[in-house]
């Protein structure tokens, strides 16, 4: 025994949705026809990444190694009724949240970059890449680097990096080496350099740079969302909602979560819709990023350089410029194919929220609930908000996924 | 046997038959299908026509005339699942009415459900890409793939294709059940390399495997 924490709680497997889809999913395509860039994933992702990025199985047996690095950052995270919010707001049903901020990075995104790290340090890898935006994917990437035993370079989008010196401290504790992106040691990053050497930087070039950067120094890249085998792994949130929703003799009649790439969403839904019940799910969007209002459901570009395949995902384009908002994890221009499937059929519906709301919404459940949740779960509870307020008089159970804690991102209350 | 109308679009083949789709798109006419079919089905029992959903929509008169003129027996679309999913009962059941087989084309990504649903309007063989696309290497086990199709299509005969490298590979996915293999890419790097010897000896081990 390592913990007290409840570890039967802790699923053995994680769910793929795939082979349960209604439709399938169209599978990523080679943006040029002379070259095959899906063959390219061989040299960057580790093989069973890979594998489990096609695979058609619908369970994959988490390696005990990963089951104990779960149960060290944390997991199983909190399943608690928010019996404060519903007071708040007289709510005649029930809230849950799912509190992922419990991690000790504080997000989700570790659930994933523990198998990826431990995946690529068995290929005897010393060194893994990948880019971050808001700071949390590079922060959790950092740490299950180490705890793995293999350096990390994060490529970190240009304006965080100035904005969230913090986030730089944690990753260069975590032993992470953190460079601003676009930079100067990759040729994508020359390239934008040129164009404006000032140049804010985006998610798209900074997967570029990463990718690029694996791909000349035979390392690993590590997957921060989107793609199948992440959302796989993300589903341990799901499950470990499921055990927990039948400890407590519940059942979930709306799910709510927020979208950037379409991770921790994926990962908390796609569970809970295994036993087919009617129920109404609501992704949560950036309004400044209306990717499922505005975009259009297509194959497009991953990276902006166009170095990884396209996926048929709903999409703004590549070199969509999004505003600058605190949820820097929800500035992505596409969201998962599998969940763009979904929001295609009706099957989840969207929602978009603006900043406004979501600073209303952070302080609300921080008032009521005490948790100061990050501002892309802002999303998730100002929608929450919201249902109820639209759904007064039902007396539904609603659960949310809290995808993170907010303690580095307090700047988004300084102008209050 | 197995011909590819030459595509603009070959998505879902790899690198090495893009380039013949490519060659092909250029030097395409009638004249020459109907010869290669003929002599084709001297050696074959039956022959099909591969074409992607936007030729075949936009040919769709020239095909038709092509498929019965060759004598070929059905066609496969593959990415009629995939991309074009919302059209697919209409133009299976339009393949079938005008009296030819369809052939469902599904892969590991293929959700069982859909597997179940398509193969029950479609009377023909199935045919199952290992991998997601042609000529590339994702990490599969062979064995789980194959049985994975056989317990959701039982009693249907199944085709593989995508990703078969060697006789050892078609010995094994016939050990596991396989009706059948399709080899594309192997074929033509060996004709690329002018290795007409190393293409004889292939097509001989085969010949001598299912004869064992
Ligand atoms: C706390 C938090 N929530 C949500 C997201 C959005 O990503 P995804 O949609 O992949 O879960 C991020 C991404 O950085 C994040 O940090």
């Amino acid at each position: 025994m390592i913990s007290t924490q409840n570890t039967d709680i802790i699923p053995e497997n994680w769910y793929n949705v795939v082979p349960d889809l209604p439709e399938p999913l169209p599978p990523p395509r080679d943006n040029d026809l002379h070259k095959s860039s899906i063959e390219l994933l061989n040299r960057i992702l580790p093989k069973k990444v890979i594998e489990q990025e096609f695979t058609f199985r619908k369970y994959e047996k988490i390696p005990d190694e990963v089951m104990e690095l779960y149960e060290q950052i944390g997991r199983p995270t909190p399943l608690v009724r928010a019996r404060n919010l519903e007071k708040y707001l007289d709510y005649k049903g029930k809230i849950f949240y799912k509190f992922e901020g419990a991690t000790v990075t504080g997000s989700h995104k570790i659930n994933t970059a523990i198998p990826q790290a431990y995946y690529a340090a068995s290929e005897g890898i010393q060194e893994v890449t990948t880019e971050t935006g808001a700071g949390q994917w590079g922060t959790a990437t950092a740490l299950a680097s180490s705890m793995n035993g293999m350096k990390s370079k994060v490529f970190m989008v240009n304006v965080s990096y100035r904005q969230k010196p913090l986030r730089k401290t944690v990753m260069n504790l975590y032993g992470a080496e953190v460079i601003p992106s676009p930079s100067t040691i990759t040729e994508t990053g020359r390239k934008f350099l040129s164009q404006s050497p000032d140049h804010p930087g985006s998610l798209g070039i900074a997967i570029s740079e990463a990718v690029e950067y694996a791909l000349d120094n035979d390392i690993r890249y590590l997957l921060g969302s989107v793609m199948n085998s992440v959302i796989t792994h993300q589903s341990i949130i799901g499950l470990e909602t499921q055990k927990q929703l039948e400890i407590m003799g519940e059942e979930a009649d709306v799910l709510i979560g927020c979208v950037g790439g379409g991770s921790n969403f994926g990962g908390f839904i796609f569970p809970l819709m295994r036993d087919g019940r009617e129920r109404t799910i609501i992704s949560s969007t950036a309004r400044e990023v209306p990717k499922f209002s505005k975009g259009k459901y297509r194959y497009d570009y991953v990276d902006n350089a166009g170095i990884l395949p396209s996926i048929k995902m709903y999409s703004l384009g590549s070199d969509f410029v999004p505003e600058s908002i605190y949820a820097g994890g929800l500035r992505y221009h596409g969201a998962s194919p599998s969940l763009s499937l979904l929001v295609k059929n009706g099957i989840v519906k969207s929602e978009e929220v603006g900043e406004k709301q979501v600073i209303d919404a952070l302080r609300i459940f921080a008032n009521t609930q005490g948790i100061v949740a990050a501002p892309e779960s802002g999303h998730a509870i100002a929608s929450t908000i919201e249902y109820v307020k639209s759904n007064h008089d039902e007396k539904k159970t609603i659960v949310v996924n809290v995808s993170g804690h907010g303690l580095l991102d307090m700047s988004i209350f300084a102008g209050e | 046997m197995e011909l590819g109308y030459p595509s603009r679009r070959a998505y879902y083949d790899g690198p090495r038959i893009r380039e013949t789709h490519e060659a092909g798109v250029v030097n395409f006419n009638e004249t020459s299908i109907e010869k290669l079919s003929a002599s084709l089905k001297r050696k074959a029992e039956k022959i099909y026509l591969l074409a992607y959903h936007d030729d075949f929509l936009e040919n769709r008169e020239k095909i038709y005339g092509i498929l019965k003129r060759c004598g070929f027996s059905g066609l496969i679309i593959p990415d009629l699942l995939t991309d074009f999913y919302d059209e697919n009962e209409d133009i299976i059941r339009e393949i079938q009415g005008s009296g030819y087989e369809y052939i469902p084309f599904f892969n590991p990504s293929s959700p069982d459900r859909v597997i179940r649903n398509v193969s029950k309007i479609s009377n023909s063989w199935v045919y199952y890409g290992l991998m997601p696309s042609t000529g590339i290497n994702v990490p599969y086990s062979q064995d789980a793939v194959v049985s994975r199709i056989n317990s959701i299509l039982v009693d249907r005969e199944i085709n593989f294709g995508f990703g078969i490298r060697s006789v050892d590979d078609v010995r094994k996915l016939v050990s596991y059940g396989a009706h059948g293999a399709a080899i594309g890419t192997l074929l033509i790097t060996m004709l690329e390399k002018h290795d007409i010897d190393g293409f004889r000896q292939f097509i001989n081990d085969l010949v001598v495997m299912r004869n064992a």
